[in-house]
This record gives C-alpha cells, sequence and structure tokens, in this order.
C-alpha cells in the first residue's frame, strides 16, 4: 500500500505521543505489587535495624560507664591502701569496746559485741559516730578521692564484718557504723563478699552497702605479714545510683523512630522484670514481670529469657503488641534485646510497626493516583499532537513537490533550464528561514551548480585521459622486457642457494663428527677415573700392609726387651754362682787339708759361672744388634708409609682433574648439539630461500603475463575515455 | 796358699784367703757424717755393725764403680793394739782366686814406706799383683779412728 509522505508525518508523531504513556502504565500496573512488598521488607529491615543499632548503643553506653567506675574504684583502692600502709601494721590493743552491731540486711535487733580495739600502727579505731570528730584512714581517703571508704572488723569466727569506720552516712545522717555484713544471706546462701575477701581475695562488683548500691572493693586485712588470718575489711566505693540516675535519664530520652522508646529491666534475682528505665519516670521500679498479652503469654518473661542468651551486646529480637499506659490500644513493636551482665541490665531498644505502616501508606496511594492521571493525560496529548501533525505535514510535503520538478530538469540535462527555475523558487522562499524544505532547495541549487562545473571537468579530464592511457601502454611494454631480464637473474640465485644448502648439510654431518669424538673422550675419561680410583684403593691397601708391618716390628721390639731382661737375669745368677764359689773356696781354705776337694769343685762351680757370663754377654750383644735393625726398620717403614700416603693423594688430585674434564666435556656436549642444530636451521633456510627463488621465478613469469593482459586492458581503457567523451557532450553547460 | 784377688784404679791386689770371713755383694750402707771419705759408711752384717772402707778411694782417690763384681770383703782386722774387729774392704772385680806361695810375694826394693803400707809385689800375667795386709792398710789415723771409736775403754 502506498502511503502519502504527510500521512506517514502523523502517524509517527501520533504513535510517538502515545506509545510511552502506554507503556508506563502497563509497567506501574504491573509492578504495583511487587514495589509495595518490597517498600514493606524495606521499612521491617529498616525498624529492626534501627532497633538492633539503639539497642546496641546503649549497650556499649554502660559497658563505657562500667569501665569507667571500675577504674575510678582501683584508683580509690590504691589511695586507700597507701594510707592504710602509711599508718603501719594492723594490731589489736588490749583494750575492748562494746558495739550495738546491726544486720545491714535486716531490721532485727541490735546485739552487742565486745571487741578489742583495732590498732592502725598506733592510731585506735573507736566508736565515733560524728562526722565532725575525725576517723583514721577513712576520711582522709573520701578527702582525696570523693568516694565512700570504710573499715570492717571481723566480729565472729564465723566471718561476719563489722563497720567500724566509715563515711557511708546512714538514714540520719550520721557515720553508719555499728552496722555488719552478715556472711549468710537470709535465703541461707553465702555473702559473695565475704566468701571473696576471706579467702583472701579482693572482691570488685556491685555490692549493697546501707540499702543503697554502690560499685566497691573489698580488700581483705590480715592479722600480721604472715597472712594466717583475716581480721577485718578495707573497702572503698561510691554510690552507683548517683552515676545511674544520670545514665538513666539519658537512656529514657532516646527515640526509636517516631514513637519507640528504650526500656531497661533487671534480668534476674529479685528485682527480675523490675523496670530500671520505663517509658516515663514515674513508672520506674515498676515490675513487669507477670505481664500477658490478649492470648496469655508472659511476653516480658520471653523477652528478659531472650536477651539473657544475648553475649557482648549482640542483640536478638521480639516482636509483640503493647500496651502504654497514655494509649488506648495495644501496638505491635520490634524490640531489639540485650543483655549488660555486670549490671545485670535487660536493654530493649522498641520500635512501633505502625510508624513504618503510615509511611507505606502514603506510598501506596501515590502509586494509586499515578495509575489513574496517566491514561486521561495521554487523551488529551493525543489530540493536540493530531492537529499540529497535520498542520505541520501541509507545510512540510509542498516545498518537496517542487524540488522534485527541478530535478526531472536536470534528469534531461538541462542544468541551464534548471537553474533559472531554481533562481524563481529561491525569491520565494527567501522569507522562510532555515527550515528543512528551504535547506532542501539551497542544497539542490548547489548541486545543479557543482553538477554543471563537473560536467565541464569530466569533458575536459576524458581528453587528457585517452592521452594518459596511451602513455601507459607505451611503459608497458617496457616493463614486460625489464621482467623477463628479472626472470633470468632469479634462475642464476636460485642455483647459488641450492649449492649453500648443500656446503650447510656437509657442515651438518662434520659437526655430528666432532660430537661422536667428544662423547668418546669423555667415556676415556670416565674409565680412565674408574682406573685412577682401583689405583687409589691399592694405595690404601699398601699403607695398611705398612701399618701391619710396623705393628709388627713393635712386637719384636718388645720381645727383645724381654729377652734384654732375662740375659739380666741370667748375669744375676751367674754373679750370684760366683760369689757363692768365692766364699767356698775360702772356707775350703781355711778347712785345710780336708778342703781340698771342695776347693776344686768351688773352682769348677766358678769356671762355669764365667761362661754363663761370657754367654749372657754375647747374647745381650745380638739383642741389641736386632733391636738396633728393627728401629732402622721401623722407620724406613714410617718414609714408606708417608710416600703412599703421598701417592693417595696424588691419586685423588688427579682423579678430581679427570672429573672436571669429564664435566667440561659433558657441558660441551649439549654446545655441540646446538651447534648442529643451528647448521641444520641454517640448510633449512637456504632450502626455504631456493624454493622461494622458485616461486620468484615463477612470479616474474606471471608478472609478464600479466602485462601482457594490462597492455589490451590499457586498449580497452582508451576506448572506454572516448565513450565517456562521447556522452559527457549530451550535458550542455 | 790361696788368695782373692781383686781391682783397684786398675790395679790388681790380692788378699789371702784365711784372712777373708765372707764376700758378700754391696748392700745399702749407712753414710757416717763427718768421717773421711775412705770410710763409705756402716754395714748391717748378721746383726753387727761393720764400717766399710772403700779401698778405690783409699788407693786411687776414686770411689768404687757400682758393679755387681763391686763386692765386699768382710775380713777381721787385728790392730798393733786392741781387739779385734771386723771391718768391709769395699773393691772392683772380686771374682777370682789365685793359689801361690808366699815366696812369690817379694819386696818391689823400692820406696821402702810405700811398699810397707801397701803390701808385697808380685808379677803375674803381663803386669804386678800387690799383696795386701788389713792392718797395714790402714794403719795411722783410720786405724785408731776404726778401732777406737767402738772401743774407747780399751
Amino acid at each position: 500500500m502506498k502511503v502519502a509522505l504527510k500521512h506517514k508525518i502523523i502517524g509517527i508523531t501520533v504513535l510517538a505521543a502515545v506509545l510511552p504513556i502506554a507503556v508506563l502504565s502497563g509497567l506501574l500496573l504491573l509492578q504495583e505489587r511487587t514495589l509495595t512488598n518490597t517498600l514493606t521488607d524495606d521499612a521491617k529491615a529498616n525498624a529492626r535495624q534501627e532497633a538492633s543499632q539503639v539497642s546496641q548503643l546503649v549497650y556499649r553506653m554502660c559497658e563505657l560507664c562500667n569501665q569507667t567506675s571500675e577504674q575510678r574504684l582501683k584508683g580509690h583502692l590504691e589511695a586507700a591502701t597507701a594510707e592504710f600502709h602509711r599508718l603501719g601494721p594492723v594490731s589489736f590493743s588490749t583494750n575492748r569496746i562494746t558495739w550495738n552491731a546491726r544486720n545491714q540486711n535486716t531490721t532485727t535487733q541490735a546485739i552487742p559485741v565486745s571487741l578489742p580495739v583495732m590498732m592502725i600502727g598506733n592510731k585506735p579505731v573507736t566508736l565515733n559516730r560524728e562526722f565532725e570528730t575525725e576517723s583514721p584512714v577513712v576520711d582522709i581517703v573520701t578527702k582525696f578521692t570523693g568516694g565512700l571508704c570504710t573499715i570492717f572488723q571481723r566480729m565472729n569466727p564465723e566471718g561476719d564484718m563489722l563497720r567500724v569506720a566509715t563515711t557511708v552516712p546512714n538514714a540520719d545522717g550520721k557515720r553508719g557504723i555499728e552496722t555488719y555484713l552478715p556472711r549468710r544471706l537470709a535465703d541461707g546462701q553465702e555473702n559473695p563478699v565475704l566468701a571473696c575477701a576471706l579467702r583472701g581475695q579482693t572482691y570488685t562488683g556491685r555490692a549493697n552497702a546501707l540499702g543503697q548500691w554502690h560499685a566497691a572493693c573489698y580488700q581483705p586485712i590480715w592479722d600480721s605479714e604472715a597472712k594466717k588470718e583475716v581480721v577485718g575489711l578495707l573497702c572503698v566505693g561510691f554510690n552507683l545510683d548517683e552515676m545511674s540516675n544520670r545514665l538513666r535519664e539519658t537512656i529514657r530520652n532516646i527515640r526509636v523512630g517516631k514513637s519507640g522508646y528504650v526500656y531497661v529491666l533487671y534480668g534476674s534475682g529479685e528485682q527480675r522484670g523490675q523496670y530500671v528505665v520505663a517509658k516515663d519516670r514515674t513508672s520506674d521500679g515498676t515490675n513487669i514481670w507477670e505481664s500477658k498479652d490478649a492470648s496469655g503469654n508472659y511476653l516480658v518473661q520471653t523477652a528478659v529469657f531472650k536477651a539473657l542468651l544475648t553475649t557482648n551486646g549482640v542483640p536478638d529480637f521480639e516482636r509483640y503488641l503493647w500496651q502504654n499506659k497514655d494509649e488506648t490500644a495495644p501496638r505491635m513493636k520490634i524490640v531489639g534485646l540485650t543483655y549488660f551482665a555486670p549490671w545485670d541490665w535487660v536493654i530493649g531498644a522498641g520500635i512501633y510497626e505502625d510508624d513504618y505502616r503510615t509511611m507505606l501508606v502514603k506510598l501506596q496511594a501515590a502509586v494509586g493516583r499515578l495509575l489513574l492521571t496517566g491514561p486521561i493525560g495521554g487523551g488529551i496529548a493525543l489530540v493536540l499532537v493530531l492537529v499540529l501533525a497535520l498542520v505541520l505535514a501541509q507545510a512540510a510535503v509542498r516545498p518537496i513537490t517542487k524540488v522534485i520538478e527541478v530535478t526531472q530538469i536536470i534528469a534531461d540535462g538541462n542544468l541551464a533550464q534548471a537553474g533559472t527555475a531554481l533562481e524563481g523558487m529561491k525569491m520565494k522562499l527567501n522569507g522562510r528561514g532555515a527550515d528543512e524544505p528551504a535547506q532542501l532547495f539551497a542544497a539542490v541549487s548547489l548541486m545543479t551548480q557543482r553538477l554543471g562545473s563537473l560536467v565541464g571537468q569530466v569533458q575536459r579530464s576524458c581528453v587528457s585521459l585517452v592521452s594518459t592511457a596511451t602513455e601507459i601502454a607505451a611503459a608497458s611494454r617496457q616493463q614486460e622486457t625489464t621482467v623477463s631480464e628479472f626472470g633470468a637473474s632469479t634462475h642464476e640465485v636460485t642455483a647459488a642457494v641450492k649449492e649453500i644448502s648443500a656446503t650447510s648439510q656437509e657442515l651438518a654431518k662434520t659437526m655430528d663428527d666432532v660430537k661422536h669424538a667428544a662423547t668418546a673422550t669423555e667415556t676415556f675419561a670416565d674409565s680412565g677415573r674408574a682406573g685412577l680410583g682401583g689405583m687409589e684403593a691399592s694405595m690404601r691397601q699398601l699403607a695398611d700392609a705398612t701399618a701391619a708391618i710396623s705393628g709388627r716390628l713393635a712386637i719384636i721390639n718388645e720381645k727383645a726387651n724381654n729377652i734384654n731382661s732375662m740375659v739380666t737375669t741370667i748375669t744375676k745368677v751367674a754373679d750370684q754362682t760366683n760369689l757363692l764359689s768365692l766364699n767356698a773356696s775360702i772356707e775350703a781354705e781355711k778347712a785345710g787339708e780336708y778342703g781340698l776337694g771342695f776347693a776344686v769343685v768351688a773352682r769348677e762351680i766358678r769356671r762355669l759361672a764365667d761362661q754363663t757370663a761370657v754367654a749372657s754377654l754375647e747374647i745381650e750383644q745380638t739383642v741389641r744388634e736386632m733391636q738396633s735393625s728393627v728401629n732402622a726398620g721401623v722407620m724406613e717403614m714410617d718414609k714408606f708409609s708417608g710416600e703412599v700416603a703421598q701417592g693417595v693423594k696424588s691419586a685423588n688430585e688427579i682423579s678430581a682433574q679427570m672429573g672436571r674434564i669429564i664435566e667440561q666435556v659433558k657441558v660441551l656436549l649439549p654446545r655441540f648439539d646446538t651447534v648442529n642444530d643451528g647448521m641444520r636451521s641454517q640448510a633449512e633456510g637456504a632450502r626455504q630461500i631456493s624454493e622461494a627463488m622458485s616461486q620468484l621465478s615463477a612470479g616474474a613469469r606471471d608478472a609478464s603475463e600479466s602485462l601482457k593482459q594490462f597492455k589490451s586492458a590499457t586498449e580497452q581503457l582508451k576506448e572506454s575515455a572516448r565513450t565517456l567523451q562521447q556522452e559527457t557532450s549530451r550535458f550542455k553547460v | 796358699m790361696l788368695f782373692i784377688t781383686f781391682q783397684v784404679a786398675g790395679n790388681r791386689y790380692a788378699l789371702e784367703a784365711r784372712r777373708i770371713i765372707e764376700i758378700v755383694p754391696r748392700a745399702a750402707l749407712r753414710p757416717v757424717v763427718g768421717a773421711p771419705g775412705a770410710i763409705a759408711g756402716l754395714l748391717n752384717y748378721r746383726g753387727q755393725c761393720v764400717p766399710v772402707v772403700d779401698l778405690c778411694q783409699l788407693l786411687g782417690g776414686e770411689t768404687c764403680n757400682r758393679l755387681l763384681s763391686s763386692r765386699l770383703i768382710l775380713t777381721a782386722c787385728r790392730p798393733r793394739s786392741g781387739c779385734e774387729r771386723i771391718i768391709a774392704l769395699l773393691a772392683e772385680r772380686v771374682t777370682e782366686t789365685i793359689a801361690r806361695d808366699e815366696a812369690h810375694f817379694a819386696q818391689a826394693g823400692l820406696l821402702a814406706g810405700t811398699a810397707q803400707r801397701h803390701g808385697l809385689l808380685a808379677a803375674e800375667g803381663a803386669g804386678f799383683i800387690q799383696r795386701i795386709q788389713p792392718e797395714t792398710l790402714l794403719a795411722g789415723e783410720l786405724e785408731s779412728l776404726l778401732v777406737g771409736a767402738t772401743e774407747p775403754g780399751a
């Protein structure tokens, strides 16, 4: 179907106006539910996040306060201990004081107790109720630290501790002495403060003193340096209520969301469920442990139990309906719960769900309105667009029709007539400024001018083209000759390259031979080294043998020494025998005639003794000669042994040198491979060059062929240029 | 007559065997402080205290070598006055006996005083042998020292 340009413009304009509105409306309809759900979830998550952050914030506040108070307490204790030690050691005088001791936790009747007077250095701790009169230690500590200080004295073996000096005031504004800490509490449990102190340890924590809670520190006082018995307590502290009042007001002023708030309950013991911080100050101290919701659930108890399970301020959550005193109906709230154990505080930061519900309802209304107003606005826009489109389309189409007429004149080739027509229209269009139809006219007018000059140029160019084609034909003939010459040169190069390739291969073969020779060298060197190893072993055996011979020679020397000692013995015997025979001869002489026979015997004996002496002398001489020979042998052996060791050392050195040679040859081998590879690749390169040259030669032939074709193409070009000349002459410029 | 021969300072001497009580090996001697050099010390001979005269010192001016053949010759000495007493003579090479007649020893005919003291000479082998008498050998202050010291009352 043919649609006029005018109708197309109208159609596009209307479509452009209607489509976005329709799509937006559809999308809004589709996304409404998802949007609402996302926003609700987001709001819930935000509420939860806020409750969590506030709860955690309060927890950290408490933690900070607690740390501050602990540090303050530490300072107080140091001051008190220093003052105590300054005064001197604790002792008890023989004087006694009767105290009317009253249990600080009950209202029972006071009991009189007689105790020896506690002495700190030389200062007695006496019964002093007035603040105007000074008590030792405690007054100075309070003056310098601003905290409270108390000295307790042990009342009995059970360990009940009596306040004997203190700066803690009682209900009448006097010193709170004559009250005692019982070892056993009313419920039979052991007092944790005393349990710790009587073991000799320092107790730090919350403690009740005369009905008020204090942050306190109890340090045991020993009877002597030996620390056998705890006879009292030194206590420092400060009133926790003062500090916590400020903290409580800060917490009470925190707002969560629009109408949410923070509350604090005690989490355990008798005070369980009792408000520490309520929404309004009047409710502080009220116990809400038994509170139930409409369906009878103990909602406070559930929340407290959840809080007790949290650690280190990481909150848990509870969601329940809660009726405030000043409101008509219960509202659903989400509570972030933490538990600050040092103070037994359950911290709940609650945010009401309807606070964020209101916001959601407003949002949903806004989305509804958007859905309604969208299509109406669309309709109005459509009518306006339609009228506007009609007028604009009319105005746009008219000039184009005129241009079409001019274009047809140009198509006929009558450029001069077209120029005249355009001049006339230009006058008419001058008032219309620079809209698209006017630009179109300007463009067509410009085109006509340019076309005129172009056709003139083409006609001139045709003439020069014909002459150029003739020149090209001449040039290509000359080139043909050059190409055939080039073909001949290529053949020569190919031959040379083939020769190079052959030489390279031969060289590669030679390198292979060299490599084999090197490998053989390595093998010989290896075997040479092995031979040297054998030689070295033989040398070692020789050295061992030499050592063995030396050992034998030493044994011979020892034996010779033994012989020497034997010879000495024989010599001694011979000497004794000689002596004996001498005396025998003397006795025989004295006996006269009767001793003649005996004298002969004695002479014979002496002769034997003399012979023995001579023989032993000879033996001794022989042995001495033998010994000198052995000594010479030993020296020779030592010398030989040294030479053998030298031989072993030399063999080792030669072996090491052999090792180095093998190492070097081994290093050389891969290099041969590298060179060989290089040679091979060179041969390969030469072969490739040869191939390339062949291809080049073929290329030259191809080029020659192409030139011929080119020549014929030039002829055709000449022909075409002539035809073009004829065609352009049709245009009248 | 049987003689025991010995050597002192390279010269041979002889002593009549009958005069000898016993020949004993050289034993540990107790030195005598302040005595002349010729007195080598005291010997415990079978419970008796016997003075030892070093003949090498007396005749040659040198101490005897400590050889196995250096032995002690125990002899009874009869001084001109006083009673008999045992003394030990220390000499070298106390190993041989010779049997000679009394007439074999004669006066050397030279330096009569010396011969009187050292005894009669006899040619023996390539050298001489001299016969000594303990009493003449020890004449003089040595004799009075040896004998008088033990028997002051005599």
